[in-house]
């Protein structure tokens, strides 16, 4: 009987210590979002064009994002938690950036990393309300903007091979590196 | 969640209509785990299971049939590849017990929204009252977030999968699917609850498939 119980709570000290994940993003409905930031979409978009909300909180940064196809491009557009537009995000491929940003990348990455794999690649545009719409409404890019580039990459180094979101600047300059958290796949397993 | 459950009762009074032979019951089991360094980790799954009904008796009646022990050692081969190897202690009732043998290959894709999972399995099992069987398992297998784009801490997915699985047992090959639709709920990344419906089809090389319907309730501990 007593190692039943030492059994239970050892197995119950899992859901008081648990590890928080650092980005949670919940489905949310458009009812729930800031009017602005759903009437400001609908200026650019047709009235019924389809709209996935979601709430996303990543440590101290709260927003409401946006996903939609539009002109055959896959966009993410963040709002603040006020209905302010914070930036504009859409998802490319490796071979639409240009070939010398491409070299600079393929270097940086190589001098990160012994083994590499590009996974994913979002272009992310941040500056005025307005040109960030533009890119939207007239698919057009305004020089004052700030472009960003996050990438994931499965890569190894130190022997050790994990998933990485890296962000670059447009001049193919590392801004941050951090490991992404694998979940588990026990349940797919076993 | 609704739809969820029309699908069930649709998916069991259809069994039901048509089956020749149909056993239901209960499949419990909890699965444990522990990591011993970077690449090599410890399962142990304990599966108990309690045939309740069969449809030529037409009674419902809670009968323990075994109790499973499986371990495993598991290898990382990728970041999404593992290899594993195993050894199940079959306990069935008056007193007879079966010894297994498991090697496993298994590897995942979709990391950003739903995840599908690849199972191939090959197991030997060994008892004194029957001739030794081998089995050759393929499964395929489905994770997908009902709350959003990703997985995140308390909240539920939707976990589908199918598996076939082709034995030989001297004198007679058999082959048997098995499809799974389970709703989890995703606590946290050390814990895991999963309740659905198991639905198996047997002896498709035999005279008449043999349907098995398992209520299974699934914990998925990592320590």
């Amino acid at each position: 009987m007593r190692f039943v119980v030492i059994l239970l709570v050892l197995l119950m000290s899992g859901f008081v210590f648990a590890q928080d994940k650092i980005e949670i993003e919940k489905r949310v409905k458009e009812e729930d979002i800031p009017e602005s930031a759903v009437e400001d979409l609908a200026d650019i978009l047709e009235p019924d064009h389809k709209v996935k909300w979601y709430y996303q909180a990543d440590g101290s940064k709260k927003v409401y994002e946006a996903k939609f196809n539009f002109n055959s491009k896959d966009f993410s557009v963040e709002f603040d938690t006020s209905g302010l537009i914070y930036n504009v995000e859409i998802e490319i491929e490796l071979e639409s950036l240009s070939p010398i940003f491409r070299l600079k990348l393929d270097k940086r990455l190589n001098r990160l990393f012994d083994d590499y794999n590009i996974r994913k690649i979002q272009i992310e545009y941040l500056g005025e309300e307005d040109d960030l719409f533009e890119i939207i409404s007239e698919d057009e890019i305004d020089d004052e903007l700030n472009v960003y580039y996050e990438i994931e990459v499965n890569a190894k180094s130190s022997k050790k091979r994990a998933l990485y979101e890296l962000i670059f600047n447009d001049k193919a300059k590392l801004i941050s590196k951090r490991k992404i958290k694998l979940k588990s796949t026990d349940i797919l397993d076993y | 969640m609704r739809f969820f459950t029309s699908l069930i009762l649709i998916f069991l009074l259809s069994i039901n209509t048509n089956a020749q032979h149909l056993t239901a019951g209960f499949l419990p089991n909890l699965t444990l785990s522990y990591k011993v360094s970077d690449h090599y980790k410890f399962v142990h799954k304990l599966e108990s299971r309690f045939p309740s009904y069969n449809d030529r008796d037409e009674k419902f009646d809670f009968n323990f049939e075994r109790f499973d022990i499986q371990n495993y050692a598991e290898r990382k081969l990728g970041l999404f590849s593992k290899l594993s190897l195993g050894y199940q202690l079959r306990f069935r009732t008056e007193n007879r017990y079966a010894h297994r043998t498991i090697q496993q290959l298994s590897w995942s894709t979709g990391f950003n929204t739903y995840r599908i999972g690849h199972r191939v399995r090959s197991d030997q099992t060994f008892s004194e009252d029957r001739k030794p069987e081998v089995r050759f398992r393929y499964r395929v297998g489905f994770q997908i977030p009902l709350q959003g784009q990703q997985l995140d801490p308390k909240e539920y997915y939707l976990s589908l999968s199918d598996e076939l699985v082709w034995s030989y047992r001297s004198p007679n090959a058999d082959l048997e699917n098995r499809i799974n639709a389970k709703v989890g709920f995703y606590m946290n990344d050390k814990n895991k609850i999963e309740s659905g419906i198991e639905w198996r089809a047997e002896e498709f090389f035999l005279d008449g498939i043999k349907h098995q319907v398992w209520f299974t309730f699934s914990w998925y501990k990592s320590l």
